[in-house]
């Protein structure tokens, strides 16, 4: 569906990117990973049409998205759900207006009643109630406010999500929740997500591929299993070994975390 | 440091030239034919423009380098600015530079008594405001500093040449005579602009007490003196000098007013003596010895600014 | 944020006298200036030298002046004028500062460039003197000295308008809505000037005083309304002769300035309060000199080993007890009990808004307003600290018990030398000579892994992994007995991490150091605790050694926070791999 060939952007005269390469099938979920300044918005941002890589082309569909037709197409199959859900939503507007912002853009034409369900489907999708419609955004916890994001980029109905570090700003129980929350969004839709994150542990959680990042450059490509497990790449090993042992296992975690 | 200096001058200059092409046009603002104006002026105020010959006027229009295509007068006129000639005075005939120069150690002594008065209000009022934040003392400063600030200085001026030199007799009213003479303008030019300051100092005081470091330094166990003097108020600085421009602004703009109440011998009298008598070109040499005076102070501060703060030092050595 | 900013100001003005007298004031001096051809039938401009200088009287309220006019009905034309001059004035400067900032803001390149070079040679002229330049030049009069004022006003404006629009730019709604495909003009209308509103109207606010001031100074030098029509400034300075025979041809006009600039400035500072988001608060009790008498002597020998615990949380209850707080009435503790021994590190665990933090700052008595302890107890070494003042907190901070902070960069002061921030906690406690103090900060710092070169360097000279643990050498300077870590390395990368916890676990062996470690981080906690408590909205719901808090959660919270720790779940069905 997506796919990137040798996309290469720098910024005054630094490479942020340099010949990335990678794909996003349909139904696939695939993480981004690496540490901070590695690349990962850069890409993101370049996916979104709000970069233009120097070099090398990003295709959606399998048509160049350097080209215009292609770009409007992509604007509304690819959808994004920002890190910060609360700056990333007008703190002026109540939730209906928040979630009408996108169906005005791409059914003008609907009818009254055709959007009320579409807004009360929408919100049953990211399992949030409708009698938040009246409300402001900051009467919503920061959880609430991510479903809401995302619910918003389900609006236009796009073929693959970019969640740009969905996990990040919230705390450690609700974490747990919204990623229950789109992995079963992924089970009912079978929509695509490239995850971008700097967190091994959430693309162990969720991911099917893995694409690591390092100083711009793309290190290693496998499953998540291939990659997490049986890395051979020094890189690769080295951002993993990146995190906090745990001395003590959990009575739900996995076997291999303990130790 | 060097490097930033030379920046920073560099970039005065920028300005100090776009403020020479301001200047320059200000004259352009004089409606109608500046010449026809100034000698309709000059001459016996009775006397129609019947009496005014055109030989008068294209004489004058030389004088004024009003006959040349703007660009030519603007390049003639900035080569004049630049060997130190910033024209003659159309009613003395006495160089303006010169004029200016004369006057200009009567307003800086005026400038400099006024700074003392603001930070001898300022800076208490300031601090008492920020630590009893909320409470009477706090309140009481604040609607100190806010008479000051919304008394006109011309108004106080004059209030108080009423009461201390015509009721009670203590002080000179007008003119330089002693160092007294300079007690009344220095109040009411200082405690204009100590009302800004003094506000400043308090917003920005309250803010550095409520940061991390400061209930650090609390939790250091830190009498208070060290934690108020040390620790709190030289970050608190910091933003009160980077609005420093106002306190200039506030004063060259200031003097103006206050030695016209005062008739105090400087370079603001006789701006005012000229717009009077339509001198043009002092009024245009004024405005521009006075905005470069305001840049020079302003690149000054910014210098000492550095000192201050150490964080802003580093910052230059990465993209100096 | 406008009908906030709405609901703040009501509720400032109820509460209000000040605000209420001025306001009727001013109210009563517009509506006699709108009115005066009703309530005066005197002519402004009548001349009547049979009346000359007369004292306030019934047929002339506020005297006459040296042409014999009536000053009150002067006083109220005036008014006309110079209040029609500012409205008028404002109104220009508000246009042009709020077209030209969010066109420099908005469109950027060239479009900036130019406007802002234009805005910055504007500023660099002395306010005043280039508006007394222009009115000078334009000749005086109504019109020019509008123009003359509102050509040095605006550029503040501008610049003000300029960041706003480019802050609003970058808002992450507004990216969100340029990648959810809204059109751009609808984001400018929709996302970025109806935001601009409110900031506009406080800045117009602000500056009315400020505008007021500039007109009537230039109609005081003679560059407003021509005489003989009149205007307050321009009174002002014709009653100046005559000030000795009648000073109420000075005082009328000054006063009626005054009034109105007075009002404008106070409610530019009640607008200001009513913006300003965060409330701001200093330390607490430090203005109030005195100690308690018989401070035990357990405070001043805290590390001789009495059997009490370091510090002893019990039943401690912390409420926001101030009114103006918009959390007024919240409880953020709740009964909380707890206790740290000497050798022990008691792990606290909590999400955001868990109350953790509030419950560390209270061992050392840094709860800061709006929030106060308003049941239980703390004790420290065994003594009790409710009647404390802040010197008997100060003679144990830093001393006996130490803290170190969630964010290194802003818990060290950015203008003060590392030396300086080290030594001071043992020069004010110990009164050590010199010499013996650069030793020992030289001791310190060799404990905490950094070389001696950083004792010269500003905090913003070092690495993040380096301040912390400036932060802890801070800490341990005067070997305290009880260190309180909230969330020491949550602003660090995991190899930094694991030193600074390595370190924390040695001196807690080596010294007998008692640790109260802060975290929302489960692996950090694992790490570190040999008993751990769990907080969950103010409350201590579950408690215990560390392995068993791990292994075998017994609490329904404690067991959702153990399995909601990342990487040890996996969600996905496997499409491809094993």
């Amino acid at each position: 569906m997506l796919s990137l060939q040798g996309v290469t952007k720098a910024f005054n005269g630094q490479h942020a990117i340099s010949d990335v390469s990678f794909a996003v099938g349909a139904a696939d979920i695939v993480g981004l990973v690496g540490v901070s300044g590695s690349g990962k918005s850069t890409i993101a941002r370049s996916i979104l049409g709000l970069e233009r890589p120097d070099r090398g082309t990003i295709r959606w569909e399998g048509r160049p998205l350097a080209d215009r037709a292609v770009r409007r197409l992509a604007r509304r199959e690819i959808q994004t759900v920002f890190q910060d859900p609360r700056s990333s939503i007008n703190p002026r507007w109540t939730v209906r207006r928040i979630l009408s912002e996108p169906l005005d853009n791409w059914y003008p034409r609907a009818g009254r009643e055709d959007r009320a369900a579409r807004l009360e489907a929408l919100l049953r999708q990211v399992s949030l109630s409708p009698d938040l419609l009246a409300r402001y955004p900051h009467e919503l916890s920061t959880g609430q406010c991510q479903r809401l994001c995302v619910a918003r980029a389900l609006a236009p109905e796009p073929k693959l999500l970019v969640l740009d570090e969905p996990l990040s700003a919230l705390d450690v129980s609700v974490q747990a929740q919204i990623l229950k929350m789109l992995h079963d969004l992924h089970r009912a839709t079978r929509l695509s997500y490239l995850v971008i994150t700097h967190d091994f542990a959430v693309v162990r959680d969720i991911c099917h591929r893995v694409v690591v990042l390092d100083a711009g450059r793309v290190v290693e490509t496998g499953t998540v299993d291939d990659v997490l497990d049986r890395s051979t790449n020094d890189r690769t090993r080295s951002l993993l070994e990146n995190v906090l042992p745990l001395p003590f296992a959990p009575p739900l975690a996995g076997r291999k975390d303990a130790g | 440091m060097l490097r930033y200096a030379l920046k920073r001058a560099a970039a005065a200059v920028a300005v100090l030239f776009g403020i020479t092409v301001v200047v320059f046009l200000l004259l352009r603002l004089i409606p109608g034919d500046p010449a026809t104006a100034v000698l309709l002026t000059m001459t016996n105020p009775g006397a129609g423009s019947a009496e005014i010959t055109m030989a008068d006027i294209e004489q004058l229009r030389a004088e004024l380098g009003l006959a040349d295509p703007l660009p030519v007068q603007y390049a003639a006129w900035l080569g004049e600015i630049l060997q130190g000639n910033l024209g003659t005075s159309l009613r003395s005939r006495q160089p303006i530079l010169g004029e200016l120069v004369l006057r200009i150690p009567g307003t800086l002594i005026l400038a400099g008594a006024a700074l003392v008065v603001m930070f001898a209000i300022a800076l208490p009022s300031g601090i008492i405001g920020a630590l009893y934040a909320g409470r009477p003392a706090d309140h009481a400063t604040r609607m100190v500093s806010l008479v000051g600030e919304s008394l006109p200085n011309f108004f106080l001026g004059v209030l108080l040449i009423y009461l201390f030199a015509i009721q009670l007799d203590w002080l000179p009213a007008i003119g330089r005579q002693g160092p007294e003479s300079l007690i009344l303008p220095a109040l009411t030019l200082g405690t204009g602009i100590a009302a800004t300051t003094s506000r400043l100092l308090r917003a920005s005081l309250l803010d550095t007490l409520s940061q991390p470091y400061i209930l650090m330094a609390e939790a250091k166990g830190l009498p208070r003196g060290r934690l108020l003097f040390r620790h709190a108020l030289r970050p608190a600085f910091v933003p009160v000098l980077t609005s420093s421009s106002l306190v200039a602004g506030g004063l060259l703009g200031g003097a103006v007013v206050v030695e016209t109440v005062f008739a105090w011998p400087g370079v603001g009298r006789y701006m005012i003596e000229a717009i009077g008598g339509r001198d043009y070109p002092v009024i245009q040499g004024f405005t521009l010895f006075m905005a470069a005076l305001f840049v020079t102070l302003n690149f000054l501060v910014d210098i000492l600014y550095r000192f201050l703060d150490p964080r802003v030092r580093v910052e230059d050595a990465r993209h100096g | 944020m406008a009908e906030r900013l709405t609901r703040n100001l009501v509720a400032a003005l109820r509460r209000d006298v000040i605000g209420l007298v001025l306001l009727a004031l001013v109210g009563t001096l517009l509506a006699l200036c709108l009115m005066a051809p009703w309530i005066t039938s005197a002519d402004p401009t009548q001349t009547d030298f049979a009346n000359m200088l007369l004292p306030p009287s019934l047929a002339h309220p506020l005297g006459t002046d040296d042409f014999g006019r009536d000053v009150f009905a002067r006083l109220l034309y005036g008014g006309q004028a110079s209040l029609a001059i500012a409205v008028v004035a404002v109104l220009v400067v508000t246009a042009i500062g709020v077209t030209v900032g969010i066109a420099a803001g908005y469109f950027g390149g060239a479009v900036d460039i130019v406007l802002t070079k234009v805005i910055d040679v504007l500023l660099a002229f002395p306010r005043l003197v280039l508006a007394i330049a222009v009115a000078a030049l334009m000749g005086g009069g109504m019109v020019p000295l509008i123009i003359a004022v509102s050509a040095v006003a605006w550029p503040p404006y501008a610049r003000i308008i300029r960041a706003f629009t480019l802050q609003i730019r970058q808002e992450g709604y507004v990216l969100a809505a340029r990648t959810m495909g809204t059109p751009a003009w609808k984001v400018l209308v929709h996302h970025v000037a109806l935001n601009l509103i409110g900031p506009i109207l406080v800045l117009a606010m602000l500056d009315l005083g400020n505008l007021i001031l500039s007109i009537s100074a230039l109609s005081f030098l003679g560059l407003g309304v021509a005489p003989p029509q009149p205007e307050w400034g321009a009174m002002l300075n014709e009653g100046r002769a005559m000030m000795e025979l009648a000073p109420w041809l000075v005082l009328a006009p000054g006063a009626a300035i005054f009034i109105v600039v007075l009002a404008a400035n106070y409610f530019a500072d009640v607008v200001r309060d009513s913006t300003e988001g965060r409330p701001v608060h200093g330390p607490r009790d430090w203005l109030r000199v005195g100690r308690r008498r018989g401070l035990p002597d357990a405070a001043a020998e805290p590390t001789v080993g009495t059997g009490h615990p370091l510090v002893a949380f019990d039943g401690v209850t912390v409420d926001v007890t101030d009114p103006r707080s918009p959390y007024f009435g919240r409880r953020i503790l709740d009964g909380v009990s707890l206790t740290v021994r000497r050798g022990e590190c008691v792990g606290l665990i909590g999400e955001s808004g868990s109350g953790k933090s509030t419950l560390a700052s209270l061992a050392l008595g840094l709860t800061r307003s709006p929030l106060a302890l308003t049941a239980g107890s703390v004790d420290l070494f065994g003594a009790n600290t409710r009647d404390w003042r802040w010197d008997d907190w100060r003679d144990v901070r830093g001393r006996a018990v130490a803290l170190v902070n969630q964010d290194p960069l802003s818990a060290l002061n950015p203008v003060l030398k590392i030396r300086e921030q080290i030594g001071e906690v043992m020069a004010v406690h110990s009164g050590a000579s010199r010499t013996v103090i650069d030793d020992r900060v030289r001791e310190v710092l060799n404990e905490v892994h950094l070389p001696p070169r950083v004792l010269d360097q500003y905090p913003h000279e070092l690495s993040g992994g380096m301040r912390q643990r400036v932060v802890i050498a801070m800490g341990l300077v005067n070997r305290p007995s009880l260190l309180i870590a909230d969330e020491p390395t949550t602003a660090l990368d995991v190899s930094t991490q694991i030193r600074i916890l390595d370190l924390l676990r040695e001196l807690q062996s080596r010294y007998g150091l008692g640790l109260l470690f802060v975290s929302h981080d489960l692996r950090v906690v694992a790490q570190v605790a040999d008993r751990v408590a769990i907080l969950k909205g103010g409350r201590v719901t579950d408690q215990g050694t560390t392995e068993k808090i791990f292994t075998a959660p017994r609490e329904p919270y404690t067991r959702a926070l153990m399995a909601a720790i990342p990487g040890q779940r996996r969600l996905q069905d496997r499409v491809t791999g094993t």
